[in-house]
């Protein structure tokens, strides 16, 4: 067996490896951050340096004060959290029934649904501004998180369904013979067994609800209702005549993408176990 | 164990965002009258008296607004809407900026408007699909038409049925940017660009023409309108591919930046710096001496300091030959009204004309922000004083307005591509203007 | 049971399913089927008029624009697969391994590469615009020059803008490529390595022999995955190249955003969109009967 400490071709090729990674996957978003601390001499200035002269961190407070960014991480976090317990709330029911009922036409459904994961929010989003329009639905929240819940129906319905399956069903028997009735069964019973599995879905959700941006673009034109994306890439697009310049873009960026890297970072042994038990169940 | 790591993980997830989600809910507000004391008026969320009875809608665009990062013209739209807000503090007002792909707001913006859920007021282009949804204003601007220059009515007043419906609150033709410390002559024509390009070329600069990367208005109308020609033919259909003669004079413009990038007097950078500021910045660094592109200005303000923007002169955009015309195409944004509501369309044209387009408020907002005025008697204003600023005011006098159709959106994407196809060399100037047309017929049904 | 037994039974039981029934028919197929209407008829966001026909379809398949988009799409598709996947693969058996030897870091080239994965796709395009540019930002061109070689004008040429949404897009997916491999290593019976070890194999034997084929069915869905997410990319190619220059990295999405919210032309758009989605279901179908995995699925 290998020991801790002896140095091998092996061994060096991976810690080469990570290096590599470690570079090529953090070093963009360290240039950004070194980006959003210059002053606009620091950013023209020729050849780059990778430290800023001076911490330039008003450009944060001008990010604060001046513009709606602020408001728009405000909104994706309350979009986020509504969208993925509406979700739950719609998908857990439904996988379960995919998993233990057995009903006419169950396998045709299960087969759209998965087919419905190929449905990109693109192909939709017409019709959807129309119905929108007539419904007065635009420019609310609500009306936006009917439609991210219903994107996120086929792939966690998928994935719930996995893992429910991996449930013997002699758990559910065992709950019923005590006289609950199957959705008490359910809840106290089959949910906290399948945690692992709820729990990649919640993770899968949140990030697929705070990445989201074509949906909220054209649902949403008020500044001030816009979810993150689309806050930094209207804080990014030119009309012309705009004037962004890049140290406050940097800025706006790192302040939508820090807060869920630093989640990230902090629950990542979770996180990862979380993802490989949903990629094995699936 | 590990059941119970799940459960935590999640509820720390959602201890984490539960406070700012409930940030996030807004506060409820009640009616009355008077304006609470030691209120920020101008905020994000709402302008003027919190406890105002009428609310309007107003959208301007990003960089017209008062949330801009900058600063002369944001000051200036304080100032102003404090002074407004406070005269009708039974008003308050609903800012809803729009910004990003254009294109995709107008779209939205007609089927709003056709819904009948468009803003109070808007700022908004020429398209003149509209009209049909637009409220006339004439009684609230009928006095003051005359001051705006003669071509901005055919796009303030609707052709059909003779009502004014945009106020035209800036303008601006295609100019010429140049380092007046460096070259001593303003170009009249390419070839004296040329020549003075080249010059400063030996001398080190390399590249020292920049330009705007979307051709269609300020680097082909500019010439197109100095040589009288007209865009679209009785029918409402574009000539430049049909009428012999029109699709020469457009290879001929074609050819121009064909030969200042063959001749490394322009660089290609003209393709990846797509908006002014970036410019801006370049010609700060000092890497060009000249700019062809529109002429907003306040971009230099932002990135140089007063000396160096002091070397800056604009001049009229270059023509073919040195004694032609004043190119004599002129654009600029309006604003429209949607309300059907009278006390509210008044209003909503009260604030347009105090914050834009009465002459004292244009007078503020051009040189706040830095744009051409629209209106003849803002000329006499001491900020445009200028022997620039009085020749435009002549040239404008004259001038004809952009073509404007529905279709202009495909135009200008069409040129767009053709253009930089051409001076990434995949294209002689004759194949892109064809493939300009060819694309256009495609495009427009 | 009764036939009102059985009717309540089912009644029931369609409860479960019905909230997720009626989000996916309201919010998803009464959409499509609107979209597959519009793409028959002539309409346009500013004209309330329109007609059924299938000019709309002519005039695409007849657009040369729209055969550049087509190709590039399935380019950038292709290109995608054959990066992704190995990449995500390479850095699974580098991440295994080092679990395995104990190596220092692992974990945070793990995290690494994950971080990358969860940021959104229009911040992507964001990031990689500023490092790609040819102002002073733009921090990749630096390296090329400190090494001597010239500026490559990444958003400017075609061919490169090309190669920059293609390497953009597998920066930020590459992570999921990686969980799925590595969940799928984890699971592979040490005991197969340790009986090929008695024989006498090397490692790159035991990787041709055992891991690959253990690997196969992850390997497939991963296909599938990234074939179907690469198809449907928009966000982060928006907000890198806009579709330039000229339009050459005009993928279908794109051009069906263009034609819908720049050209206003409904009709036109929604056809893109259709098709889209047409050869996207047609690959799946086509990648489940290869491999034969459509039996798993009624199961």
């Amino acid at each position: 067996m290998h020991s801790r400490g002896r140095l091998d071709g092996t061994k060096i090729l991976i810690y080469a490896s990570y290096i590599v990674v470690v570079l090529v996957f953090w070093g963009p978003v360290t240039w950004m951050i070194s980006l959003s601390l210059k002053t606009i001499p620091d950013i023209l200035a020729y050849p780059p340096k990778l430290f800023p002269s001076r911490l330039a961190i008003e450009n944060y407070g001008t990010i604060f004060e001046q513009s709606t960014i602020p408001r728009n991480m405000l909104n994706s976090a309350k979009i986020t959290i509504i969208t993925v317990l509406g979700t739950l709330l719609v998908t857990v029911p439904a996988a379960y029934a995919f998993s233990r009922f057995r009903f006419k036409g169950r396998t045709q459904i299960l087969m759209a649904i998965l087919l419905f994961q190929m449905i990109s929010t693109l192909i939709i989003i017409l019709p959807l501004y129309r119905y929108f329009i007539r419904l007065n639905l635009l420019d609310t929240h609500h009306g936006l998180i009917l439609i991210y819940i219903t994107v996120q129906i086929p792939f966690t319905v998928w994935l719930l369904k996995g893992f429910f399956d991996s449930i013997p069903k002699s758990l559910d028997e065992a709950a019923r013979i005590d006289g609950a009735s199957r959705l008490q069964s359910v809840i106290r019973v089959i949910v906290p067994v399948a945690m692992p599995g709820i729990a990649a879905a919640v993770l899968f959700n949140t990030i697929n609800a705070w990445s989201q941006f074509l949906i909220p673009f054209i649902l949403i034109g008020k500044g001030r209702l816009q979810p993150i994306s689309v806050g930094v890439a209207k804080y990014a697009e030119t009309v012309g005549e705009a004037i962004v310049t890049t140290h406050l873009l940097a800025a706006a960026s790192l302040m939508a993408m820090l807060p869920a890297i630093a989640i990230f970072i902090v629950l990542q042994r979770f996180i990862v176990r979380i993802l490989i038990s949903g990629a094995v169940k699936g | 164990m590990t059941k119970r790591l799940y459960i935590t993980s999640i509820v720390a997830l959602a201890g984490m965002l539960l406070p700012l989600a409930l940030l996030a809910a807004p506060a409820a507000e009640e009616g009355a009258m008077t304006i609470p004391e030691g209120i920020d008026l101008v905020t994000p969320e709402r302008i003027g008296n919190p406890n105002a009875e009428i609310t309007l809608v107003w959208s301007p665009q990003q960089v017209y607004g008062p949330f801009s990062d900058i600063p002369a013209r944001t000051s200036y739209l304080r100032e102003k809407l404090e002074e407004w807000t406070r005269a009708h503090p039974n008003v308050k007002i609903e800012p809803v900026i729009w910004g990003g792909d254009a294109s995709a707001f107008y779209a939205k913006l007609a089927a709003e408007a056709a819904s009948g859920r468009a803003p109070d007021a808007v700022q908004m282009p020429d398209l003149p699909i509209y009209n049909q949804w637009l409220q006339p204003i004439d009684e609230f601007i009928r006095d003051e038409l005359d001051d705006f220059f003669p071509w901005t009515h055919e796009i303030m007043i609707d052709p059909a049925d003779g009502k004014i419906k945009r106020i035209k609150f800036n303008t601006g033709t295609g100019g010429l940017w140049y380092r007046k410390d460096l070259v001593p002559e303003a170009p009249r024509s390419f070839d004296e660009l040329i020549a003075a390009a080249k010059k400063l070329q030996a001398e080190g600069m390399e590249s020292p023409i920049g330009g705007v990367s979307a051709p269609l208005y300020h680097l082909i109308f500019p010439m197109w309108s100095s040589q009288g020609r007209s865009w679209y033919d009785d029918n409402e259909q574009p000539t430049f591919g049909s009428n012999p003669e029109d699709r020469q004079a457009m290879i001929d413009i074609f050819a121009v930046y064909r030969t200042l990038v063959d001749e490394g007097l322009m660089s290609l950078n003209v393709l990846e710096l797509a908006n002014n500021m970036d410019w801006a910045t370049e010609m700060g660094r000092g890497t060009v001496a000249f700019f062809l592109g529109n002429m907003w200005t306040s971009q230099l303000e932002q990135a140089m300091s007063p000396e160096e923007v002091d070397n800056w002169a604009l001049t009229h955009y270059p023509q073919m030959t040195a004694d032609a015309p004043r190119s004599a195409a002129a654009g600029g944004w309006n604003y429209g009204f949607f309300s059907d509501d009278a006390e509210k369309l008044e209003l909503a044209v009260d604030l347009v004309m105090h914050l834009y387009a009465s002459a004292d408020g244009m007078a503020g907002w051009c040189e706040a922000g830095g744009y051409p005025p629209s209106r003849a008697s803002v000329y006499d204003y001491p900020a445009f004083q200028s022997r620039f600023f009085q020749e435009l005011s002549a040239v404008l006098a004259e001038a004809k307005p952009w073509p404007s159709s529905n279709t202009m959106q495909i135009m200008s994407g069409e040129s767009t591509n053709a253009y930089e196809a051409m001076l990434l060399g995949q294209l002689t100037p004759e194949e892109a203007v064809d493939a300009f047309w060819e694309g256009t017929l495609d495009q427009m049904k | 049971m009764t036939r009102i037994g059985a009717a309540k039974e089912f009644g029931s039981r369609l409860a479960w399913l019905a909230p997720a029934i009626a989000f996916l028919a309201l919010f998803m197929v009464l959409p499509l089927f609107d979209v597959v209407r519009l793409s028959f008829t002539t309409a346009s966001i500013i004209e309330p008029e329109y007609s059924y026909t299938l000019s709309s379809y002519a005039k695409v398949f007849g657009d040369k624009d729209f055969l550049w988009s087509l190709s590039i799409t399935f380019i950038f598709v292709a290109a995608n697969c054959a990066l992704q996947i190995p990449l995500g693969l390479l850095i699974a058996l580098a991440v295994h391994a080092g679990r395995d030897r104990n190596v220092y870091g692992s974990i945070l080239a793990r995290t690494a590469i994950l971080t990358a994965w969860i940021i959104p796709g229009v911040l992507v395009g964001i990031l990689w615009k500023t490092l790609l540019s040819s102002a002073s930002s733009g921090i990749i061109n630096h390296f090329i020059q400190s090494l001597g070689m010239e500026r490559i004008p990444f958003l400017l040429d075609p061919l490169y803008a090309v190669i920059s949404i293609i390497g953009a897009n597998v920066w930020g997916g590459a992570a999921f490529c990686m969980i799925l491999q590595y969940a799928g290593l984890q699971r592979i019976p040490a005991e197969l390595y340790e009986v090929s070890r008695v024989d006498g194999a090397r490692a790159w034997q035991q990787f041709l022999h055992i891991t690959l084929p253990q690997l196969k069915p992850i390997l497939f869905i991963n296909l599938v995955l990234i074939t179907i997410s690469s198809f449907n990319t928009f966000d982060m190619i928006a907000t890198l190249t806009s579709g330039g220059p000229a339009g050459t990295t005009e993928v279908l999405t794109l051009a069906a955003y263009i034609q819908v919210f720049t050209y206003w032309n409904m009709g036109r758009g929604s056809a893109i969109a259709v098709l889209l989605l047409t050869i996207t279901v047609v690959m799946t179908v086509v990648y489940y009967k290869l491999f034969q995995l459509d039996e798993d699925i009624a199961e």
